[in-house]
């Protein structure tokens, strides 16, 4: 039997939502005092009605549901789920009104693939927006990365039984300390370190190729943001190809990677574990599969001649996949050159790295390293049962932050998972084929919405149907949050429905 | 002394006692990706030499 949901769930869902959405109008705070900044009037307008919009829908959502209760695991999933759809379509209202977008889908595609950490996008004359837009875009990609939610455990919930559900809502289920605020906060220590780091290497780097002092500097802010948060906006329609710099290169290279890392590892290389690093069994995950699969388009595209010198290559194919494999997204060549150049080795080699993605509690999307080292882990004991004596009890551990037991539990939730990734990459790929997109093409970018990449080969565009456009926002949100928060929210949803 | 946190009496992350051992992590993480990126680049080579 389905229980119907009380009025009392109702009002600390809609407490917590109401949070949330407060943050996004406070956030809006720091593209507004850029359009200030530049003189940008009409952009501060628009930016000053959203966060009206915001304050309006947020603060009203919590007057209406004034209650003392706090969250239940089920609320914390349905709060997550559901907080991303508000601020997507709240978070629309500025690109929309910026005259960028052809309609208002185009506008939540964009804003939710900034939040999911995608980087595919619609927007239009992507070269002549507002520095108020592009701080706004990129903020959107950044604060996504770190999880709306963490944003709003750090500066809005004063509880922490609760917000914890939230927080594990949101898909990042590891604490890196004892208590989830804490955690939140280190997670941001790490955040800003690097983005000082890494905006002041782009910056200097930026200065050395000839931008102006303010142009540099702010490219090597938002380009650190799209890097770091495995996001892939870049404020050029040539993404990082139009810098033409192997520095820049490689310093986004080891930004996105980074980024790419899980919150938990960094911590535990910052205080001291720096083994850690080589044991983890998502970073040896991770230098296997990459590995692989710029073998097997390193090799492919020499052998196809595409680029004169080993120099050239690696700059293309290694760059190209580890974005991919990081699900960041940035790119050094065209779209189409995927397909003209890349041939379907190279493009299903990059499908498979961005279909597996990076790390757990990280910025970045896909299947992710600890699954497939968990289910590679079981295969291995299955093969080792297989062989040893039946007397013989054969047990597996796996290394991540500590020894674990891989047990049937473990490997079943990955493999769950997995499943349901894979189902959604074919899924994907179905549909860009019954609307006449070639098969591959449509799984590269199926798989590239689904993992949170945002390497296009070019079906995505404003003239994508719409139905693909609402089916990629929803991948990107489901691949985000890894299924289970959605799928809470579709059961509340149903319970209101049918329960009793 | 370490910077306490004000509610929590343990000392804050942003201590300065912290820093040194941040610095290191940076570091060897910076390492480790140069690593995997050396890698990329020596594939390349190969793949130039049996290809061309």
């Amino acid at each position: 039997m389905i229980i119907r949901p009380r009025r009392e769930d109702h009002l600390v869902i809609g407490k917590y939502t109401g949070k949330v959405i407060v943050g996004v109008g406070l956030l809006m705070a720091v593209p507004l005092l850029t359009s200030v900044a530049f003189g940008e009037w009409d952009t501060a307008v628009d930016f000053l009605i959203s966060m009206a919009v915001c304050f309006i829908f947020g603060y009203g959502a919590q007057l209406l549901s004034r209650t003392e209760s706090d969250l239940a695991w089920s609320h914390g999933l349905v709060v997550a789920a559901g907080s991303w759809i508000w601020a997507t379509a709240i978070g629309a209202l500025p690109h929309f009104l910026s005259g960028h977008e052809s309609s208002y889908l185009d506008a939540m595609f964009d804003v939710m693939s900034g939040y999911t950490t995608t980087g595919l996008y619609m927007l239009q004359d992507l070269d002549h927006i507002s520095y108020g837009l592009n701080m706004w875009r990129h903020l959107l990609t950044y604060a996504g990365g770190q999880g709306i939610v963490v944003i709003a455990l750090t500066f809005l919930f004063k509880g922490t039984a609760g917000a914890y559900k939230v927080y594990v809502g949101e898909g990042k289920d590891e604490r890196l300390l004892p208590n989830v605020i804490q955690t939140a906060r280190a997670i941001w220590l790490v955040s800003l370190v690097y983005l000082g780091v890494g905006t002041i290497a782009l910056s200097i780097t930026g200065l050395a190729l000839g931008q102006n002092p303010v142009r540099a500097v702010l490219d090597g802010l938002w380009v650190f943001m799209g890097g770091w948060s495995t996001g892939g906006f870049a404020p050029q329609s040539f993404n990082t190809a139009w810098f033409h710099s192997i520095s820049y290169e490689l310093i986004t290279a080891v930004i996105f990677i980074a980024g790419s890392f899980n919150f938990a590892l960094h911590w535990a290389v910052w205080t001291g574990e720096r083994k850690e690093i080589r044991r983890n069994v998502e970073t040896v995950s991770f230098a296997i599969t990459l590995t692989l699969t710029v073998l097997l388009a390193t090799f492919w595209l020499a052998k196809s001649g595409v680029y004169p010198d080993a120099m050239a290559l690696f700059r293309k194919s290694f760059y190209q996949l580890a974005s991919g494999h990081t699900t960041t997204g940035f790119a050094t060549i065209y779209s189409r050159a995927f397909v003209t150049q890349w041939g379907t080795v190279g493009m299903l080699a990059t499908t498979v790295a961005m279909g597996i993605g990076a790390s757990a509690c990280s910025t970045a999307g896909g299947i992710k390293g600890i699954r497939v080292g968990i289910i590679t882990r079981s295969f291995v004991a299955d093969v080792r049962r297989m062989v040893a004596p039946e007397s013989a009890v054969v047990r597996e551990k796996y290394h991540h932050i500590r020894a674990n037991w891989l047990d049937d539990g473990v490997v079943k939730s990955a493999m769950a998972i997995t499943v349901a990734y894979v189902s959604m990459y074919l899924l994907s790929a179905l549909l860009g084929a019954l609307y006449g997109y070639p098969l591959v093409e449509s799984l590269f970018e199926g798989v590239s919405a689904g993992s949170n990449t945002g390497l296009s080969c070019g079906v995505t565009s404003p003239f994508m149907p719409a139905v693909m456009k609402v089916a990629y926002i929803v991948f990107m949100w489901l691949g985000r949050l890894e299924f289970m928060s959605v799928f809470a929210l579709l059961g509340y949803g149903i319970s209101i429905v049918r329960g009793r | 002394m370490a910077q306490m946190n004000r509610t929590e009496g343990y000392p804050s992350l942003t201590a300065r006692e912290h820093w040194g051992k941040y610095a290191a992590g940076v570091v060897t993480e910076v390492v480790f990706i140069l690593g995997l990126t050396l890698m990329g680049y020596l594939l390349a080579l190969v793949a130039m030499v049996i290809w061309r």
